[in-house]
C-alpha cells in the first residue's frame, strides 16, 4: 500500500491523477481505517481515498486496497475517473469496502490535446468514440468506425477497395486549397492529415476523441483547423493479476452490392445501330444480335471475397510495469479480382515507474502492408465494356480489338494474367516518453516520437499485352518501381502545474513546445522496352535504354510550436479555458512564419447550482461557449519560392535537358486562418438514462489560399495568393438514450444529427472561380461561387426533349438542334446553349447527415444496428456523359430502353444520335440526388456465461455481424458515397466531392466472429 | 528549491532548439532561380526549356496555331464536328469562346504560352547578361537565341491581335500584369532589331547533335515575311535572296522528298522543331501526368484517318485493317485535320504534289475523306499514335522562292520574278507546258503567287496568315464551301484578329483602353 498526497478537491485528480499513484510522503497518523474499492468487476487499482477537506490521501493498490489515517468524525470521499465519487462518514468504522459505480456520460475522462478531462469540465465540444463502439465493427481502419457515430463528423467511404481511405470533414471544409482533413494524433504523436489509417490495428485502440471546437484544438495551434482526431491505444494499466490473453477471430465474406441498370445485349446492339443509323453510317451489328458475344464485364472480374482477420493481445500490470502487447493479421481479397491487402501489425505498449517520481515508456506499432492495387478498373474495364466484346480470340489467345470503335481493347482478364501493381509498405511509429514530478502539482513531461515509413510500388504491364499485340505493337513491356522513404521525427515537452488556490478556485496550467521535421524522398525508375516477362519489375535494367526515365525528389519542413493552457475553476461551476499556441512553420518565408492562435472558453454547470438541487430532471445540466483561432498552413513546402522547373525538350531525336521557370513565386504568402464559435449545451437527464448535446457553431476563414487567376500575358495563368474567405455554420445534436434497463434486457438507443452550411464570401474580387477537376470534362461544370457552397456543380438546364420541329423553329435556336434530341435552355436567350446559360446545379453537401443505433440485449444476447445517411446532398455522375448522353457504341444506361423514337414521340430521353447534332454540354441530368440511407452495421452477439466456459476463461463472444447490407439511394449509379477524387489523385479532391464514375463498389459484408479473453 | 530546478528544466527544454535555423526551409530538390545560371550548361538548359514550351500544343504541338494560321481558310477542315476548331472554323470566334481550353488549345492558351516564351526570354537574357560565371561567347549565344524566341513569339502576337502588351525586360509580375497594349509598329520595330541581332550571331547551321535549333536564317525568314506584310517589297527581296543566295538551304529535286520522314532535317528545310517518340518534349503536356502516352507529339495524328471512318464502304473496314496491318501501319488517328472540301476539289489533277496534299484512296481502298499524306505518319513502328517521332516544320526554302518571286512582281512586274517562281512549279509538273506560266501580267502573276502558295504550302501554317496580309481573307471564306460549318455565313471583317480573351479584359482592364472594341469583337 502506498501513501500519496493528494488534493482534496475531487476534480483535481482529473488531469494527472490517473498517470501518477506512486509519489510518497509521509503523512500523519490518527487512527488507521482499511479496505478495498471496487467495481462490478472487481478491485479497483488507483481509486483514490482522501480525508474530506485535508491534503491527507492515499490511492488503492493493485487489488484495490487501501489503508489511510483518520479520525471518526472524518468524511472519506473515495473517487476514481469515470466512476460517481462516494463520501463515506468514517464514525467508528475500522474497515470501508466501497463499490464505486461506473459514472454517466458526463463523468466519462477524454482525452483531450495534452491531457485528459472528465467530460464534466469540459469547456469544449468533444466527440468521444469508446473501445467498446469500435469493437462492434469488424474493420481494420479506424477511419470507417467515425461513420456517423460522431456528430458533427462527416465520413465518406469513397471507395470499397480493400484498404482505401474516406474523406473526413468535422464540421465542413475550411480551405479550397489545403487539405481539409483532420489531424491525427496518435498516442501524442502528430502524424498529419494523410496518415496511412492502414497502419493501426483498430483492435489496439482504446478511444477515438474528435476535438471539434476552438477551444479543443486552439493547443493544436495552425494543425487543427480541420479538427483533431487523438487515437489513444490500449495500455495495461488495471489489469492487475496475470497476464489478460484476448483472441479475437473473424472472417468476411463480401459480396457485390447492388449494381446500376445497364442495357441488356440485345437493347444495346439496336441502339448501337439506331445511333449509327441516325448519323448515317455503317451499321456496326448488322447480323442477329444473338449472333454476338454477351459477356457480363462485371461477373467476368468481380467475384465474392474473404477476409481473414487475427487478433491476439497480452496485457497486465505489475508493481511498477504495465503492459500490453498486440499482433494482428488482417487479410482481405477485394470484390474487383486483383485487388487486395495483406496486413501485419504489431504493437508494445509499456509503461515503467522507476521510482515514485519519475516514470517511463514507449508505444511502438510497426506494420507491413502489401496492397494489390488492380490490374483492372470497375469504371472502365467492368462497366464500361460492351457485352457484345469477345474476351477470346477464336484460337483462344486473349482479344485485344474492339470492332465497333476500331481501337485496342484495354483486356482485364489479360491484364490479371500477365501484369503486376502492388505497394508494400513497412511503418515504424514508435513515441517515448520519461515523466518526472518534482514537487506536489508539477509535472513535466518530454515525448520523442520517430516515424519511418518506407513504401515501394511495383508495377509490370506485360509484353503480350493483346490491346498492344492487336494494333503490332511488340516493343516490349513497361515496368516502373517507386520508392517513398519518409523520416520524422516529433518532439514534444510539457510542464504543467496544478493547484488548489483555496476552497473556492481550481488553476491548472500548462505550458509546452513542440518540435516537428519531417522529410521525404522519392526515388522512381520507369522502364520500357522488356521483351521477357520472366523479369517483370525485378529487372529494369532488361529494357530499352533510350526509353528509361529515372527522378528522384525530395521534401521536407519543420514546424516549431509554443502552447500554454489555463483551466481555471470556481467553485467547480464556472469553468475557464484559455489556450494559446504560436506555431512556426518553415512552409513560410521569413517574416511569415509565425502566428498565434487564441482561444477562449467558458462553462457554467448549472446543475451544480442551488436552485438545481430541487429537481430531479437534469442528474446534469451544463452551458459551455468557446472562440477561438486556428489555422491552416495550407501550402506545401517551398511554394513561397521562385523555382525552375523540369522542362526537357528533344534535339535530333534524342532528350536534352530543359528548365524553365515554374509557378510565379508568391513570398507574401501566409496562413489560412479559421475563426470559430461554439455553443452547446449538454444535459444528463433521469438520472444519467438520457444523455443529450447540442452544439451550434460558427466559422470563418479567411486569408484562404487560391490559385488567383492573373493576366496571362506574364505568361502564367495563376498565382497563389491569401485573398478568399468562406464560412460553416450548423449544429449537431447526440442523444443517448438507455430506453429500457432492467435484469434481462435493456435497450439503448444513439442519435446523431449534424447539419453544416457552407459559403463563400470572398474569391478576391472574383465572383466566381471555374475548377478544372477533370480535363475529360473540361471547365464550366464545378465553380466556386461567392455566396454558394465550396464547390458548387454548375451545367445547362436539361428540358427534355424536343418534341417536334416547330418547337425547334418556334426557339429561335441558331446552334443545330434535332427533334427527340436533346433540349438544353438556352438562359440569355442568345440563340445557343453555351456555358453562358450555366445555373448551379448542387453540391455534394447535405443538409443533414445522421446516425441512429439501437443496441438491445437480452440475458446473454447482445444485438444491434445501426443506420446512417444524409439528405439533401447532390452528386456528380461522370458516367451520364458516355452512358447517357454521347457516344453510340458505349455501353448505355437502362433508361435509355425508354428514349424518344418516332414510336415513343413523348419520352425526354434523347434519342440515339441526337448527339451527333446537338452539343451535349454537363446539365442537370448529369447532377442526382445523393441522400440515402444506409444499414450501416448489424450485429448479434452471444456472450457466453462465465460458468458455462472453460476455466480460466473470463469471457467469451461469437458474434455475427453485417456491414451495408441495405442502401437507400436515388441515384443511377447507386452508390452515392463514392468519389472519383481525393486529395491524393486530384489538384482539387479536398473540395471535389461527390463526383461518381461507377468507382469501386462498396461491398456487402458478412462476418462471423469470436472474442476470447482468458 | 524546486522551483528553481523546474526553471532551469524549463529553460533546457526551450533552449534545445535555435528556432530561426531550425525553421529555415532546405529545398534541396528545388532549382531556384536565383541561383541557377553558374554554368555555360545552366544556360543552354534555359534556352532549351524554352524551346519546350514552344511545343506546346498551343503553338507548335499538335495544332495550336494551326487553328489561327490554317483552319478557318480553304486549305484544312475536320472531318467532323470538333469543338476545339469549331470556334475559327466556323468563325463563331467570340472573346469568351477564347478562353475555352480543350486539350490546352484555346486563344488563351496560344496568349498565354507566346508570353510564356517572352517572360523566360527576357529572364534569361537578364541573368546571363554580364554573368562572369559564364563565357562570354556562350552568353552571347544565348542572349541571340533568347531574343530570336522572343522576336518569334511577338511575332505571332501581332499577327494574331496586332497591338498588344509589350515587354523586353525582366520585370515583376506585379509590373506585367498591368500592361496595356502597345502599337503594332513598335512591336514590329522592336521583332526587327531582335531578328538583326539574332542573325549577327546565330550560326548558319549545327552539329547534328544540335539539330531543331533556330539559326540565324530562321531569323532571317521572319524579317522577310515582317516586310512583305508592310508591303516594303525591297527589303522583303532582298533579304529573302539573302536566305536563297547564302544559307545552306536549297530546293530539294522532288516536293515529296521535303516531307520524308526519314530525312527531316534535308536541306530544305529551314527550321523545324525536333519532336521524338516516347518523349514528351514540350513544357505543359495536355494530360498532366506522365504515365499518360498521349502526352506526346500528336500533330501526325491529326492528319492520320481513323478507321472507324473509312473506307467509304464500311464492309472493307477489317480488309482495310488487314491490309494497312501487313504493312505494319494503321488508321489510328483522328482525322481532325483533313483536306477541306474546296482544296480538294480544286488542287489541279496533273499537279505532282496532289498526292502528297490529297488522298481518298488508300491500298485499293476508296476513303471517305481526302487525307492530307504529308503531314500523316501511319507508320506504327516509327510513328505510334499520339506518340510520333515526325518533326514539326516551321519554315522552308519552297516558301523563300515564292516570297521571292512575290516581293520582284510587286516591285517590277512578273519579268524579273518567274526566276523564282519557277524552280517551284518545275519540280510540281511532268512537263513545261504544265509548269510554265509565262505570259502573265502584273495581276495575273499575283493570282498565280495566291494559288501557287496554297498548292506548295498546304497545311505548313502560312494560310490565313498570307490572305489577311493580302486583303483577301474574307473574299476567299465567303466562297468557301465546308462540309458541315458555314464560315462562309459567318466571316466578319474583324476576324482577321483574334479577340484578347476575356478572362484578360476582367483581370487587366487596362488592355481595353486603346481599342475599348478588342479588335471589334465588342
Amino acid at each position: 500500500m502506498i501513501k500519496t498526497k493528494l488534493k482534496t478537491k475531487k476534480r483535481k485528480i482529473g488531469l494527472f491523477g490517473l498517470l501518477f499513484t506512486l509519489c510518497s510522503f509521509m503523512a500523519w497518523s490518527q487512527q488507521t481505517i482499511t479496505g478495498t474499492v471496487s467495481d462490478s468487476d472487481g478491485p479497483l487499482a488507483g481509486a483514490s481515498v482522501v480525508v474530506k477537506g485535508t491534503i491527507n490521501g492515499v490511492s488503492t493498490d493493485f487489488d484495490g486496497n487501501f489503508s489511510i489515517e483518520a479520525s471518526p468524525s472524518d468524511v472519506l470521499l473515495i473517487s476514481y475517473i469515470g466512476y460517481t465519487p462516494k463520501e463515506i462518514p468514517v464514525g467508528d468504522q475500522t474497515q470501508i469496502d466501497v463499490n464505486l459505480e461506473a459514472g454517466n456520460k458526463l463523468d466519462e475522462v477524454v482525452v483531450i490535446g495534452y491531457g485528459t478531462q472528465r467530460k464534466s469540465d469540459l469547456t469544449g465540444s468533444v466527440s468521444s468514440v469508446s473501445s467498446e463502439e469500435i469493437t462492434q465493427i469488424p474493420t481494420s481502419r479506424v477511419d470507417q468506425v467515425l461513420q456517423g457515430r460522431a456528430a458533427g463528423v462527416q465520413v465518406t467511404q469513397a471507395s470499397g477497395a480493400p484498404g482505401a481511405g474516406t474523406a473526413i470533414r468535422v464540421r465542413g471544409g475550411n480551405s479550397i486549397t489545403g487539405s481539409n482533413e483532420p489531424l491525427f494524433v496518435i498516442d501524442g504523436i502528430v502524424v498529419g492529415t494523410n496518415f496511412n489509417l492502414n497502419n493501426i490495428n483498430p483492435n489496439d485502440i482504446q478511444s477515438l476523441e474528435i476535438l471539434k471546437d476552438a477551444s479543443s484544438i486552439a493547443i493544436y495551434g495552425s494543425r487543427g483547423a480541420n479538427g483533431v482526431v487523438l487515437v489513444t491505444t490500449k495500455s495495461g494499466r488495471g489489469r492487475a493479476g496475470k497476464p489478460q490473453v484476448s483472441v479475437n477471430v473473424f472472417t468476411s465474406m463480401q459480396m457485390l452490392p447492388e449494381l446500376p441498370d445497364l442495357l441488356t445485349r440485345e437493347e444495346q446492339i439496336a441502339f448501337t445501330n439506331e445511333h449509327a443509323e441516325f448519323r448515317g453510317v455503317a451499321i456496326p451489328f448488322p447480323d442477329d444480335p444473338s449472333t454476338y458475344p454477351n459477356n457480363d464485364w462485371i461477373d467476368l472480374t468481380t467475384g465474392a471475397a474473404p477476409i481473414y482477420n487475427v487478433d491476439l493481445s497480452i496485457a497486465g500490470s505489475s508493481e511498477n510495469v504495465n503492459y500490453y502487447n498486440s499482433f494482428n493479421y488482417y487479410n482481405q481479397e477485394g470484390i474487383v479480382k486483383s485487388t487486395g491487402i495483406e496486413k501485419f501489425i504489431f504493437r508494445s505498449n509499456l509503461d515503467i515507474d522507476l521510482s515514485d517520481n519519475l516514470k517511463t515508456g514507449f508505444r511502438i506499432n510497426y506494420s507491413r502492408i502489401k496492397n494489390e492495387n488492380g490490374l483492372t478498373s470497375f469504371g472502365a474495364n467492368a462497366f464500361g465494356t460492351l457485352r457484345t466484346q469477345p474476351a477470346f480470340n477464336d484460337d483462344g489467345t486473349f482479344n485485344g480489338f474492339n470492332d465497333v470503335v476500331g481501337s485496342p481493347f484495354n483486356n482485364p482478364l489479360a491484364n490479371f494474367e500477365l501484369n503486376t501493381n502492388e505497394t508494400f509498405t513497412n511503418n515504424l511509429l514508435a513515441t517515448a516518453y520519461l515523466e518526472y514530478r518534482p514537487a506536489p502539482g508539477w509535472t513535466i513531461r518530454s515525448t520523442f516520437s520517430p516515424e519511418f515509413n518506407n513504401v515501394k510500388r511495383n508495377r509490370f504491364n506485360s509484353s503480350q499485352l493483346p490491346g498492344n499485340l492487336a494494333i503490332g505493337i511488340t516493343d516490349g513491356g513497361t515496368a516502373s518501381v517507386r520508392t517513398v522513404a519518409g523520416v520524422g521525427w516529433n518532439n514534444e515537452n510539457t510542464i504543467q502545474y496544478q493547484t488548489d488556490i483555496d476552497e473556492n478556485h481550481g488553476l491548472t496550467v500548462l505550458a509546452g513546445a513542440s518540435f516537428q521535421k519531417v522529410e521525404t524522398e522519392i526515388t522512381e525508375a520507369e522502364a520500357a522496352g522488356i521483351t521477357s516477362d520472366a523479369t517483370g519489375f525485378n529487372n529494369l535494367g532488361n529494357s530499352d535504354p533510350i526509353r528509361s526515365v529515372v527522378s528522384s525528389d525530395f521534401s521536407g519542413f519543420q514546424i516549431a510550436s509554443f502552447f500554454g493552457r489555463i483551466n481555471y475553476d470556481y467553485k467547480n461551476k464556472y469553468l475557464l479555458t484559455l489556450v494559446g499556441r504560436t506555431d512556426g512553420s518553415s512552409v513560410f518565408a521569413p517574416g511569415n512564419k509565425y502566428e498565434f492562435y487564441p482561444s477562449i472558453a467558458g462553462a457554467w454547470k448549472i446543475s451544480e447550482e442551488a436552485f438545481m438541487q430541487n429537481q430531479n430532471v437534469f442528474s446534469d445540466l451544463k452551458l459551455r461557449a468557446s472562440w477561438g483561432r486556428s489555422g491552416n498552413q495550407a501550402i506545401g513546402p517551398y511554394r513561397t519560392l521562385g523555382v525552375l522547373t523540369e522542362a526537357n525538350t528533344t534535339l535530333n531525336g534524342a532528350e536534352v535537358p530543359g528548365l524553365t521557370l515554374g509557378r510565379p513565386s508568391n513570398p507574401n504568402l501566409q496562413w489560412e486562418t479559421t475563426t470559430s464559435l461554439d455553443i452547446a449545451l449538454e444535459a444528463s437527464l433521469f438520472g444519467g438514462r438520457i444523455f443529450t448535446e447540442f452544439n451550434y457553431y460558427y466559422k470563418e476563414t479567411n486569408d484562404l489560399l487560391l490559385d488567383v487567376t492573373i493576366p496571362r500575358q506574364t505568361g502564367f495563368t495563376s498565382q497563389l495568393q491569401n485573398v478568399g474567405s468562406l464560412e460553416n455554420r450548423g449544429w449537431e445534436l447526440l442523444v443517448n438514450s438507455t430506453n429500457i434497463t432492467n435484469n434481462d434486457f435493456s435497450w439503448n438507443t444513439t442519435l446523431t444529427l449534424a447539419s453544416n452550411k457552407n459559403e463563400i464570401l470572398d474569391l478576391g474580387g472574383q465572383e466566381f472561380i471555374d475548377l478544372v477537376v477533370d480535363p475529360i470534362i473540361g471547365s464550366g461544370n464545378t465553380r466556386l461561387i461567392v455566396g454558394e457552397s465550396v464547390p458548387v456543380y454548375t451545367g445547362l438546364n436539361y428540358l427534355g426533349t424536343w418534341k417536334s420541329q416547330e418547337e425547334i423553329d418556334a426557339s429561335g435556336r441558331t446552334d443545330p438542334q434535332v427533334v427527340g434530341g436533346p433540349h438544353f435552355e438556352d438562359l440569355n436567350g442568345d440563340g445557343i446553349a453555351s456555358t453562358e446559360d450555366n445555373v448551379v446545379l448542387g453540391s455534394p453537401f447535405p443538409d443533414l447527415i445522421f446516425g441512429i443505433e439501437n443496441s438491445f440485449s437480452y440475458k446473454n444476447f447482445d444485438f444491434s444496428f445501426f443506420f446512417q445517411g444524409t439528405t439533401g446532398n447532390e452528386v456528380f455522375n461522370l458516367r451520364m456523359r458516355n452512358h447517357y448522353f454521347n457516344r453510340g457504341e458505349a455501353v448505355k444506361f437502362g433508361d435509355l430502353r425508354n428514349r424518344w423514337t418516332p414510336d415513343n414521340p413523348t419520352s425526354n430521353i434523347p434519342r440515339a444520335g441526337g448527339d451527333s447534332v446537338t452539343n451535349t454540354p454537363i446539365n442537370s441530368e448529369y447532377v442526382e440526388d445523393g441522400s440515402h440511407i444506409r444499414l450501416k452495421t448489424v450485429r448479434l452477439a452471444y456472450n457466453f456465461p462465465t460458468e458455462q466456459i472453460f476455466k480460466g476463461v473470463k469471457n467469451a463472444t461469437v458474434y455475427v455481424s453485417g456491414a451495408n447490407l441495405l442502401l437507400f439511394s436515388k441515384t443511377r449509379l447507386i452508390e452515392p458515397e463514392a468519389n472519383n477524387f481525393n486529395e491524393g489523385n486530384n489538384q482539387f479532391g479536398n473540395i471535389a466531392l461527390g463526383f461518381l464514375d461507377a468507382n469501386y463498389p462498396n461491398p456487402r459484408i458478412i462476418t462471423l466472429g469470436l472474442n476470447v479473453t482468458f | 528549491m524546486k522551483t528553481k530546478k523546474i526553471y532551469v528544466l524549463l529553460a533546457l527544454i526551450f533552449a534545445l532548439f535555435g528556432c530561426e535555423e531550425f525553421l529555415e526551409e532546405d529545398p534541396r530538390a528545388v532549382i531556384a532561380p536565383e541561383t541557377f545560371f553558374a554554368s555555360d550548361n545552366d544556360a543552354r538548359q534555359a534556352i532549351q526549356g524554352t524551346y519546350a514550351i514552344l511545343k506546346n500544343n498551343s503553338i507548335y504541338g499538335q495544332v495550336g496555331l494551326d487553328h489561327f494560321y490554317d483552319n478557318g481558310a480553304d486549305i484544312i477542315e475536320p472531318n467532323r464536328v470538333a469543338n476545339f476548331v469549331e470556334p475559327i472554323g466556323n468563325y463563331s470566334l467570340n472573346e469568351a469562346l477564347a478562353d475555352v481550353s480543350v486539350q490546352k488549345m484555346s486563344v488563351s492558351d496560344t496568349w498565354k504560352d507566346l508570353y510564356r516564351v517572352v517572360f523566360n526570354s527576357n529572364f534569361i537574357i537578364d541573368r546571363v547578361t554580364d554573368n562572369e560565371a559564364i563565357l562570354e561567347e556562350v552568353r552571347t549565344e544565348v542572349i541571340a537565341e533568347s531574343r530570336f524566341l522572343r522576336a518569334l513569339s511577338y511575332w505571332h502576337i501581332t499577327n494574331l491581335w496586332g497591338d498588344a502588351p509589350y515587354y523586353t525586360e525582366a520585370l515583376s509580375l506585379d509590373e506585367v500584369r498591368v500592361l496595356g497594349r502597345t502599337d503594332e509598329n513598335i512591336i514590329i520595330a522592336g521583332i526587327i532589331e531582335d531578328l538583326q541581332f539574332a542573325q549577327s550571331i546565330l550560326p548558319d547551321s549545327y552539329p547534328d547533335d544540335q539539330r531543331g535549333r533556330a539559326s540565324k536564317w530562321a531569323a532571317a525568314i521572319i524579317e522577310a515575311k515582317i516586310y512583305m506584310k508592310q508591303q516594303n517589297w525591297q527589303a522583303g527581296l532582298n533579304k529573302s535572296l539573302e536566305i536563297i543566295n547564302e544559307s545552306p538551304h536549297v530546293l530539294l529535286p522532288t516536293y515529296a522528298e521535303v516531307f520524308d520522314p526519314a530525312n527531316e532535317y534535308n536541306a530544305e528545310i529551314i527550321w523545324s522543331l525536333d519532336f521524338a517518340r516516347d518523349i514528351t518534349g514540350q513544357f505543359d503536356p495536355a494530360f498532366p501526368g506522365a504515365a499518360f502516352a498521349g502526352n506526346s507529339n500528336w500533330r501526325p495524328s491529326m492528319f492520320n484517318p481513323r478507321l472507324r471512318d473509312e473506307p467509304a464502304n464500311s464492309d472493307e473496314r477489317s480488309a482495310l485493317a488487314d491490309a494497312l496491318s501487313a504493312r505494319g501501319e494503321a488508321f489510328n488517328g483522328t482525322g481532325l485535320q483533313v483536306a477541306s472540301k474546296d482544296f480538294a476539289e480544286k488542287f489541279p489533277l496533273n499537279d505532282l504534289r496532289r498526292p502528297l496534299n490529297i488522298l481518298d484512296n488508300y491500298l485499293g481502298f476508296e476513303l471517305n475523306f481526302p487525307y492530307m499524306p504529308k503531314f500523316w505518319n501511319l507508320d506504327l513502328a516509327t510513328s505510334p499514335r499520339f506518340n510520333h517521332e515526325d518533326n514539326r516544320m516551321v519554315f522552308r526554302m519552297g516558301d523563300v522562292y515564292l516570297m521571292a518571286a512575290e516581293c520582284e512582281n510587286e516591285l517590277n512586274g512578273p519579268t524579273g520574278a518567274f526566276q523564282y517562281l519557277n524552280p517551284i512549279r518545275q519540280r510540281a509538273y511532268e512537263t513545261q507546258a504544265e509548269w510554265d506560266l509565262t505570259g502573265l501580267d502584273q495581276q495575273g502573276f499575283r493570282e498565280a503567287i495566291y494559288d501557287e502558295r496554297k498548292w506548295e504550302l498546304a497545311a505548313e501554317a502560312h494560310r490565313r496568315y498570307d490572305l489577311i496580309r493580302w486583303g483577301i481573307l474574307l473574299d476567299v471564306v465567303q466562297d468557301l464551301e465546308y462540309r458541315f460549318w458555314e464560315p462562309a455565313i459567318n466571316i466578319r471583317p474583324w476576324h482577321v484578329l483574334l479577340p484578347i480573351p476575356l478572362q484578360e479584359l476582367e483581370q487587366n482592364p487596362a488592355l481595353l483602353e486603346s481599342d475599348p472594341t478588342n479588335n471589334g469583337y465588342r
